[in-house]
């Protein structure tokens, strides 16, 4: 009950966006976080271990939050995709263990060009009809395109690597979950106009709540992300089980 | 199967309404971080804090991976004093004074001989300086970016201090008052309180003899000959 009441406190009692003085390294910074997290490796479904051996495409989709992009003065009028799709694919073992994978191949949508792979590498167990997952990932990837000012051609690079733990339950055909992670992520953004490059590294803790809806071979996804204390996304996703 | 399609279409909506959401905090809205200074500001009470803070970051030796490609690469501000670093002249903050002086905080300036775009500091992507902070700046400028409150000595020998003066300074500060060819401003006119031994120092090693810096005694000697042989619109300088 004390991790999911943590979660609940994550989620639900998030203090009203937190102001303070700061510096451009901190704003630099916190958007090249938001960037990563915005393309992390989360579980985007529920921990219930299978009965026999599976194979699930997904696709996820990454509604966008509205993000201020300015640093220091400078406010440029960024016109960044409102959704970001990711293809998942998932092979579950009877076991419980099951691998994933999602890869972008460098397509270029709205100006941008993302270029990114994200494994995962998870074992599920049930415990008194409760279901658990501990599962590990990582996200290497880059992206081109106007980061810091329209025209550009700016380059995001970024490594996440996560570690977490998600219980769920099921209720009819609808499984319930919760995790709870701590990810450590590793940037670089490389901007054009000035050749300034800009690092940055982090490590920060993430939840969630979802809820699978299964059907037969189909199932749909909601998954409610939070980032620490600076983000929080959606991640709603479509897949079918093989 | 409908009943389901329908209770999980309502948990979704009762979600979306509820708990679900989307919000990033960029930092984007916050205001610059503000150094507070009690008293005179120098370079020991609060101005090398905000000058490291808010120009250091860039202008640091070897140049930062953070700071732009056309940035001068011999301006180290997170030190006072200009320096031999690596056989390079390294100028410190002892030599931005006259940069503030000439309105880099309000205005794009370009300086002498130096080769980078006129520019107005901070960036715009840069830690912004606050209103206070760029009084701070002003008064320790006009006060001749002093390292503290320790006064220069007056006990400078004028005479050779002369001597010295004539081995270069006076190529380009001719004239108190300063001049200027096709529009290149070769020796500025310059301000009496801001004649200090640590910018004679700095300037010496930048423009005249980086090889030889100067000693405390003889940057002495000259700022006694500037304060006592050399006034404004006079012509001739020499001892």
């Amino acid at each position: 009950m004390t991790g999911f009441r943590f979660i609940i406190v994550l989620l639900f009692s998030l203090p009203a966006l937190a102001w303070g003085d700061t510096t451009f390294q901190e704003q630099s910074g916190r958007l090249q976080a938001i960037n990563a997290y915005l393309l992390d490796f989360r579980p985007a479904g529920a921990p219930t271990k299978p009965d026999k051996r599976a194979l699930e495409l997904v696709l996820d989709l990454y509604p966008q939050p509205s993000i201020d992009t300015r640093v220091g003065r400078k406010d440029e009028p960024i016109d960044p995709p409102n959704l970001v799709p990711k293809f998942r694919g998932r092979y579950l073992l009877a076991s419980g263990l099951h691998l994933g994978a999602a890869y972008a191949p460098g397509i270029e949508f709205q100006d941008y060009e993302a270029e990114f792979i994200s494994l995962e590498l998870g074992y599920r167990f049930t415990l008194a009809k409760t279901h658990f997952a501990l599962r590990a990932s990582y996200s290497d990837g880059d992206v081109e395109g106007p980061v810091t000012e329209p025209d550009v051609t700016d380059l995001f690079d970024f490594q996440n690597q996560g570690v977490d733990l998600s219980v769920g339950r099921i209720w009819k055909d609808f499984e319930y979950y919760g995790f709870l992670g701590v990810n450590d992520i590793e940037t670089r953004l490389d901007v054009e106009v000035d050749g300034a490059i800009l690092r940055h590294e982090e490590d920060t803790y993430y939840g969630g709540l979802g809820v699978t809806w299964r059907r037969g071979a189909l199932f749909v996804n909601l998954e409610q992300n939070a980032t620490d204390d600076f983000l929080r996304n959606l991640v709603l996703s479509v897949g079918y089980r093989f | 199967m409908y009943r389901s399609c329908v209770l999980f279409a309502g948990a979704l909506i009762v979600a979306l309404a509820t708990v679900a959401c989307s919000e990033a905090d960029t930092l984007g809205e916050d205001p610059p971080v503000e150094i507070v200074i009690q008293g005179e500001p120098t370079w020991e009470n609060g101005i090398g804090e905000l000058v490291t803070l808010k120009c250091g970051y860039c202008h640091a030796y070897p140049k930062p991976e953070v700071a732009p490609n056309d940035i001068v690469t011999d301006l180290d501000l997170t030190v006072y004093d200009t320096a031999i670093v690596d056989g390079t002249v390294i100028r410190g903050a002892d030599a931005i004074g006259r940069w503030i002086y000439e309105g880099i905080l309000d205005q794009p300036v370009t300086f002498f001989d130096d080769t980078s775009m006129p520019r107005q500091m901070p960036l715009d992507y840069g830690t912004q300086v606050t209103e206070r902070e760029k009084a701070y700046l002003e008064a320790w400028s006009d006060a001749g970016a002093p390292r503290n409150d320790q006064p220069d000595p007056d006990d400078g020998d004028p005479e050779n201090g002369g001597q010295l003066y004539v081995r270069g300074c006076d190529a380009c500060h001719l004239f108190g008052e300063g001049f200027e060819i096709d529009g290149l401003v070769i020796g500025p006119a310059m301000r009496r309180d801001a004649i200090s031994t640590a910018k004679i120092k700095s300037m010496w090693l930048e423009r005249i003899d980086p090889t030889t810096p100067l000693t405390d005694g003889q940057a002495a000697d000259i700022r006694a000959f500037l304060l006592t042989r050399v006034t404004k619109n006079e012509p001739s300088i020499h001892p």
